[in-house]
């Protein structure tokens, strides 16, 4: 087996999968981190915490059931006073290909426009949407009609108005985007209402819909930028002042912030910088030429929780999940037996423990188990007998079971995967890695030309958002190309109900059905290694921050879980 | 003569360059259009880019528009077209390159000058033993030690190169940046340098006007530096001027390692992502480079010997 | 040159050649052998097998340790051996072969044939290899045979442009024509001729491009283009993630790769060395040994006692100077003659302590205007041969540096020792340059030195030589180069230079012609000594050392000027480096007897006429020769 290292080619790798339904993506180790919620161990009062079992600290026990994030254990510099002032050097892993709205938009860019925007709703820490830049987000009985309304005198970060019609315009553009359309297929038209509000209307009851609006479809730009890709005059905290493509981006502060009365941001300026290199942006920080960097692998992060003069932020809830995608419409998959004994042939204990340092949790679907959505299934556990008896099954039946599982190029990765397959070659399956180019996961799972993948993607907070790539009828952004009643029906009655009891059933249905049909081999949630590392004198990174209203924020927007208004500097 | 030559080695790399993306795998129209794109959006696409005239139509089409630095717009980074990446990286390169000869020159010549003079000293010893040791030390293990313990460890340069000011304005912080990339560069360079100089200058000093010159009483370092430098030049100035043009694409690595968003990252970036009017744009560039590398290195050739200067009118 | 003829000899290669051929030995071992070595499958996963633990250390269980999924590193870095040396030596061989065999046709062939592939090799060399690389791998893959193709295709542009160039310099040499005149064919001369001698630049360039070809695949590894195999260069790659905490993964690797390319380039270094000897680093060291003498008599502008010169070469000692005594006195003119290798020439070069690169030591005095020229400080020293010596040179293309305008040679003795300004140096050096015969000076001031013919540089290197107005004048060979028609004019201005301006002049000449017309006082040199000495007419008429005889006999006209060296008696000189005891003519001479063989005579001074023979002619019979 040959392994391919890149380390410039992350760069853009995860390009242009669609972020409009939350968290979604696609890629490598460097997925977009998510969610708030500080592990750190500068104040950590077990010391002799073991390397090996590092996840009972970090691993804050729930205080509230409904609480999908917990603040930790660390110091998030929220019981400090702020000082404002200062310019940060942060360091993301890859570029996007840049800011247009309607366009796909990679992880990259993702993680920069969160310091230019703010949406039109935001979410608590209790999982649940917020109206954010609105005043107020309200929908008709059967909720197919939705009525926006913005906050009064907001501006964007070039002096326009954020009225009815911008906003019209930005969710039109929205909708009619080539690519970011499918998102909104259910939406039927937008109109405004008067010079504050615009309505929404549906084809369909969709009672969650909001939570788009946290996401791509919320962001809200100047109407005479909608859709140019090297600039993003938003009404988030900061403004863009220049992009060097693969390079860096530098943001200054945006001054018509429409909190700016509360006295954010802190910062004056962030310059975002691209360093795709694991190494480099490892020295870089313990250099001290950056101030944070995301996505550290997980044996940076051990060696971080011990070290005093880095702090590292974990997300808790609402990370993407590592699994492998199945075609259920190719053989081997194409049978339940062979898609079972994959999963029971998988030892997912042994790779959490291995490749994420124990710092994840097992995953049994996309629900994270800290999330109210979250039940139970009878999910197959790794028993290699039963492995090897449902192969032998199927190959005294059709024939020996040989498959090749797609991967794009990422050296962390492909070293999970080799023990996968070492683990399905033990259970009697010939399995080998097939390695696709950088950025085409989601091209290859459109065009079908795959048997199974090694897929990132999911860590949605609501169920909601993995409703286009699972939901029979979403065509070919239907992953699996599976069809199963159980799935299909709970994700229905998930989008289109608001009461969380019937949701929760209808969610309860979906994971059942996940189970039973199998279309994916989960591995785990990566809340434990989906995080920044950050100097101590950094604050404000993985806080829960005060959001308008009050509640404590989720901090999370598709893939970022900085509010970047919030952090600020020590002298 | 030779500047006909050199036009046609722009000519036949350019059309080379261009056939051969032609022909690669990958649709740039499909890359543009997106992953759901229908077919008729894609092929709608390919028509606005033009992909569907004549290969030899698009080709002139294209030279054309290079001539005045028009390479059209970026495949991949809409908004920005290929000149504006470019531009981007085109200056950190050169500066890195620049002060990577300067450095290695200023190291790898006093080296050698001392080196001929006395060969078999201890100075010659411990540079012609340095000299091999350099060559076969990797530019990235290089880099990633240097920048380890003199970026992590002792603290004294930064590990990457960010929001580098102008060499012009604030030489002092542009070269504290600058020092590690260009010193890593730099010591390969040393060791071929430094070789190349050192023999040509023991077979320079064979010469009888060398004998002379110590029979009229001429100190050694006059010797060395006056008498016995710029007639054993020669090699050495054609290795730099390859190198030019070499390091302008090539220095990759070093961008890699100290994030310099220079013209090696973009290229391997452009070609990775299928954005063909980049990569075209930069062959052209580093064809140009290469060119004018080879007319600088006659000139400083016809500089540097009199008799070249005089054959040549 | 006076050395002596450089004859290959076997040298030890040294310690370091032997680790370093050895290291490689086991490489080519380890790569022919890797399946039937006791290591582990360097894939296999130790965290699964439980055999190596995740970043287990070097150790007893894993030599290298194991990396973060517990492979043996060990076992990883043998089976990167094996690509390594099959891609470095194949695109290495392959390159080089092709890139010779296509320079060498252009070099040799010229014409449109050579134009076509000097465009072709721009061509190659101006296209990015990067870009090539990438769409290559798109297309083909990435296995070991697309990269040697690829390494290949873009070495063999290098080595065919440095061999075009060698080639064109080596197409013009004798043995090519020669063959050329023979019949040989095209092709054959090709083949047969001019490739075995491009052999040694192509092989110093195949060993650094042998390590560039290691060094490009580990880079290329580094950013994710490496082939489909394990190399080092992956290895190393992996291993950079972890080197602040597992630094053993990356740095064996590396070491491995920084050690076997050091002993290519080593291993290199000594072959090359067999082929080119005068790289051979030994320490150029002047060396002066034994006291003064204190004869002082004074007054003669120069006077040598008892000097004997030793150049340390790799080949062993030799004794180029051997117990040589002589002066000079002011207004004096003395010619030493001898054959090519008698050690004439490196009389004068003892007396300026200017050699070639190697180590000489001196004995014996050197006084020069009563300065000791072998004992004084350096600065001393230069100051006596920047103000009180003038020295002409054999070979007037190569006295003056080719890439200094005439001005600027002509002007610096008399800046650096005459503290003239430049403007009055170039005051002078007009005057100079009228004195010796330069028509047109302002212009040739001007001038580079292949401006001018080469009895015009003769005549500058003496303007040169008499800028400062030394007391001294060494002329070695001064007309030897020149056209027969310019030789007697520039003897002729050497003379009456020399005469106007009362200078001592020692005449180094093989030519007996150019004594008899020029000099007071002749010197016959032979293996190192002075065999005879004395004033010029007394030699001519009276030569007793059998080799001074044999010497006027071999001139069948001393009235024509010569050009050509005496080869008329029979046999060689000795090796100065394996003397014989006796006289050093004896195995030459007609009147040998056998104790010439045993002792070497001692001088025997007949008033002013001094010789070393045990049995000499009979004085004048040198007349009944050919001396008319």
């Amino acid at each position: 087996m040959h392994k391919q290292i890149v380390r410039l080619l992350a760069v853009f790798l995860t390009a242009t999968l669609v972020a409009t339904a939350c968290g979604g993506s696609s890629g490598d180790e460097t997925a977009p981190a998510t969610t708030a919620a500080a592990a750190d161990d500068a104040t950590d009062n077990e010391p002799d915490d073991d390397a090996a079992s590092p996840s009972a600290s970090t691993e804050p026990p729930l205080e509230d059931e409904n609480q999908i994030t917990s603040e930790g254990e660390g110091m998030n510099g929220l019981d400090l006073d702020p000082v404002a002032g200062g310019e940060i050097t942060f360091a993301l892993v890859n570029d996007g290909t840049g800011f247009s709205t309607t366009d796909a938009i990679a992880p990259g860019s993702i993680r920069v426009i969160t310091s230019m925007n703010d949406s039109i709703a935001g979410l608590n820490d209790r999982g649940e949407w917020i109206p954010n830049l609105a005043e107020s987000i309200t929908p008709n009985d059967d909720f197919t009609e939705w009525i926006i309304t913005m906050r009064e005198g907001l501006l964007f970060a070039d002096g326009e108005p954020v009225d009815g019609e911008a906003v019209r315009a930005n969710i039109q553009a929205f909708k009619d985007g080539s690519v970011t359309g499918f998102a909104f297929t259910a939406v039927e038209s937008i109109d405004v209402v008067d010079d504050l509000s615009v309505k929404v209307t549906m084809n369909t009851p969709w009672g969650a819909f909001p939570f788009q609006l946290v996401g791509q479809p919320g962001w809200m730009v100047s109407p005479s930028t909608i859709g140019q890709n090297d600039t993003f005059m938003g009404t988030g905290p900061f403004m863009l002042e220049s992009w060097v493509p693969g390079d860096s981006v530098r943001v200054v502060r945006n001054p018509n912030y429409w909190r700016a009365d509360e006295g954010l941001p802190y910062l004056d300026a962030i310059t975002f910088k691209f360093l795709p290199d694991q190494t480099v942006r490892r020295q870089a920080l313990e250099a001290g030429d950056i101030e944070g960097y995301i996505s550290p692998g997980d044996s940076d992060i051990v060696d971080f929780l011990e070290d005093d003069n880095v702090n590292v932020w974990l997300g808790e809830a609402g990370a993407n999940e590592y699994l492998y995608l199945l075609n259920t419409t190719k053989a081997p998959f194409d049978d339940i037996r062979v898609r079972r004994a994959l999963a029971h042939a998988t030892d997912r204990d042994f790779l959490i423990e291995n490749f994420r340092s124990g710092l994840t949790t097992p995953a049994n679907g996309p629900i994270n188990p800290s999330s109210k959505w979250w039940v139970d299934t009878d999910y197959p556990e790794y028993d290699l007998e039963a492995a090897k008896a449902l192969v032998d099954e199927y190959e005294a039946e059709v024939g020996p079971i040989e498959f090749e599982i797609s991967i794009e190029p990422s050296p962390a990765t492909e070293e999970v995967l080799d023990v996968a397959i070492s683990f399905w070659q033990e259970a009697g399956m010939d399995a080998s890695a097939k390695l696709i180019g950088g950025g085409q996961s989601a091209a290859t799972a459109i065009a079908d030309d795959f048997q199974a993948f090694s897929w990132f993607q999911f860590g949605s907070p609501d169920p909601d958002g993995v409703f286009t790539f699972m939901h029979s009828s979403s065509g070919f952004l239907n992953w699996s190309n599976l069809q199963n009643d159980k799935i299909d029906e709970g994700l229905r009655i998930g989008r289109e109900n608001v009461d969380e009891a019937t949701r929760k059933e209808g969610y309860a249905l979906f994971q059942e059905g996940l189970t039973e049909a199998l279309p994916f081999i989960w591995i785990d949630h990566l809340n434990g290694i989906e995080g920044a590392a950050v100097m101590p004198r950094l604050h404000g990174i993985g806080a829960n921050a005060p959001l308008v209203n009050g509640d404590r924020s989720l901090g999370m927007t598709n893939g970022s879980f900085f509010s970047w208004e919030q952090v600020w500097l020590e002298p | 003569m030779r500047i006909l030559r050199l036009i046609l080695v722009f000519f036949v790399v350019t059309f080379f360059t261009f056939f051969l993306l032609d022909n690669s795998p990958g649709d740039p129209a499909a890359a543009r259009a997106g992953l759901n794109a229908t077919p008729e959006a894609i092929e709608q696409i390919r028509e606005e880019m033009g992909l569907n005239r004549p290969f030899l139509t698009r080709y002139f089409d294209w030279l054309g528009g290079a001539v005045q630095l028009d390479f059209g717009d970026s495949n991949v980074v809409t908004g920005f077209t290929s000149w504006r990446l470019i531009q981007n990286a085109l200056p950190k390169t050169i500066e890195l390159m620049v002060l990577a000869e300067v450095l290695a020159i200023g190291i790898s010549v006093p080296l050698a000058v001392a080196s001929a003079r006395r060969p078999g000293s201890w100075i010659d010893r411990v540079s012609s033993g340095g000299a091999f040791g350099l060559l076969a030390l990797p530019a990235f293990v290089l880099g990633i030690y240097l920048s380890f313990f003199f970026g992590v460890k002792l603290g004294w340069f930064p590990t990457i190169v960010e929001d580098l000011p102008s060499i012009f304005r604030n030489p002092i912080g542009n070269l504290h940046q600058m020092f590690l990339p260009s010193l890593t560069l730099a010591l390969n360079l040393v060791a071929v340098y430094l070789r190349l100089l050192r023999s040509d200058m023991i077979d320079t000093l064979q010469e009888d006007y060398v004998m002379l010159a110590q029979a009229r009483g001429m100190s050694e370092r006059r010797i060395m530096w006056r008498h016995v430098l710029r007639p054993s030049s020669l090699n050495l100035t054609t290795a730099i001027g390859l190198n030019i043009a070499a390091l302008i694409g090539g220095a990759f690595i070093i961008e890699v390692l100290f994030a310099i968003n220079g013209i090696g990252r973009l290229t391997i970036i452009s070609v990775f992502l299928e954005d063909y009017s980049t990569v075209a744009a930069i062959v052209a560039l580093l064809t140009v480079a290469y060119v004018a590398a080879n007319f600088a290195v006659d000139i400083l050739y016809s500089i540097l010997d009199p008799r070249i200067r005089h054959d040549n009118t | 040159m006076t050395t002596p003829d450089e004859k290959p000899q076997k040298r030890s290669f040294g310690v370091i050649f032997w680790l370093s051929a050895g290291w490689i030995a086991a490489l080519v071992f380890v790569a022919l052998f890797e399946e039937l070595l006791p290591i582990r499958d360097p894939e296999a996963l130790g965290i699964r097998t439980r055999e190596v633990a995740k970043f287990e250390g070097p150790g007893f269980n894993a030599f290298f340790g194991g990396d973060g999924q517990g492979r043996d590193m060990f076992a990883r870095v043998l089976t990167g051996i094996r690509p390594a040396l099959i891609l470095s030596l194949v695109v290495t061989v392959l390159a080089s072969i092709i890139g010779t065999i296509v320079g060498a046709t252009a070099g040799y062939l010229r014409g449109t044939v050579d134009g076509a592939i000097a465009i072709l090799i721009d061509m190659a060399l101006a296209f990015p290899g990067l870009v090539l690389l990438i769409a290559v791998r798109a297309s083909f893959g990435n296995s070991l045979t697309v990269f040697i193709i690829l390494f290949t295709l873009s070495g063999i542009p290098s080595y065919a442009r440095i061999v075009r160039g060698a080639s064109l310099s080596l197409a013009e040499r004798e043995f090519v024509d020669a063959a050329v005149a023979m019949g040989a064919s095209r092709t054959r001369v090709l083949f047969k001729e001019l490739i075995p001698n491009l052999v040694l630049p192509v092989l110093s360039f195949a060993f650094l491009g042998f390590a560039l070809v290691i060094l490009t695949e580990g880079a290329l590894a580094f950013i994710g283009l490496s082939m489909d195999r394990l190399t080092w260069g992956q290895l190393i790659a992996e291993g950079t993630n972890d080197i602040a905490d597992h630094g053993h993964v990356a740095l064996i690797p590396a070491t491995t790769m920084f050690l076997t390319i050091l002993a290519f380039n080593l291993v290199g270094d000594g072959i090359r060395k067999l082929w080119s000897p005068r790289e051979v680093a030994t320490e150029r060291k002047l060396i002066t040994l034994g006291d003064a003498a204190d004869d002082q008599t004074g007054g003669e502008a120069l006077s040598i006692r008892n000097l004997a010169t030793v150049l340390h070469t790799p080949d062993g000692d030799v004794r180029a100077v051997d117990d040589v005594s002589l002066s000079v006195m002011p207004g004096e003119a003395l010619g030493v003659v001898g054959e090519s290798g008698s050690g004439k020439t490196m009389i004068l070069r003892s007396i300026v302590g200017a050699f070639a690169l190697s180590s000489v030591t001196r004995s014996g005095t050197v006084n020069v205007g009563g300065i000791d020229m072998l004992r004084s400080d350096a600065e001393t020293v230069r100051s006596v041969l920047g103000n009180q010596i003038g020295m002409v040179s054999q070979n007037p293309l190569n006295a003056l540096n080719p890439v200094r305008r005439i001005e600027t040679q002509i002007i610096e003795p008399m800046v650096v020792h005459g503290g003239l300004t430049k403007s009055a140096a170039r005051q002078r050096a007009l005057e100079l340059l009228e004195s010796v015969g330069i028509p047109a000076p302002e212009q040739r001031l001007r001038e580079y030195p292949h401006q001018l013919s080469g009895g015009m540089r003769q005549r500058i290197t003496i303007a040169i030589a008499l800028a400062n107005e030394p007391d001294l004048l060494l002329a070695d060979e001064p007309t030897t180069a020149l056209d027969v028609t310019v030789q007697d004019q520039i003897l002729r201005l050497l003379s009456e230079q020399q005469r106007a301006r009362q200078m001592a002049m020692l005449l180094v000449t093989h030519d007996l012609a150019v004594v008899k017309g020029f000099t007071d006082r002749v010197a016959i040199v032979y293996a190192g000594e002075v065999v005879e000495i004395g004033p010029t007419s007394e030699i001519f008429a009276n030569p007793r050392h059998q080799y001074t005889l044999a010497l006027m006999r071999s001139m069948p006209n001393l009235d024509l000027p010569s050009h050509s060296e005496l080869q008329t008696i029979e046999g060689t000189p000795p090796s100065l480096i394996d003397l014989p005891d006796g006289c050093r003519f004896a195995a030459r001479c007609p009147a040998a007897q056998p104790t010439c063989e045993q002792t070497n005579p001692s001088p025997v001074t007949d008033g002013e006429h001094t010789y070393r023979c045990h049995f000499p002619a009979e004085t004048g019979v040198a007349l009944s020769g050919a001396v008319s």
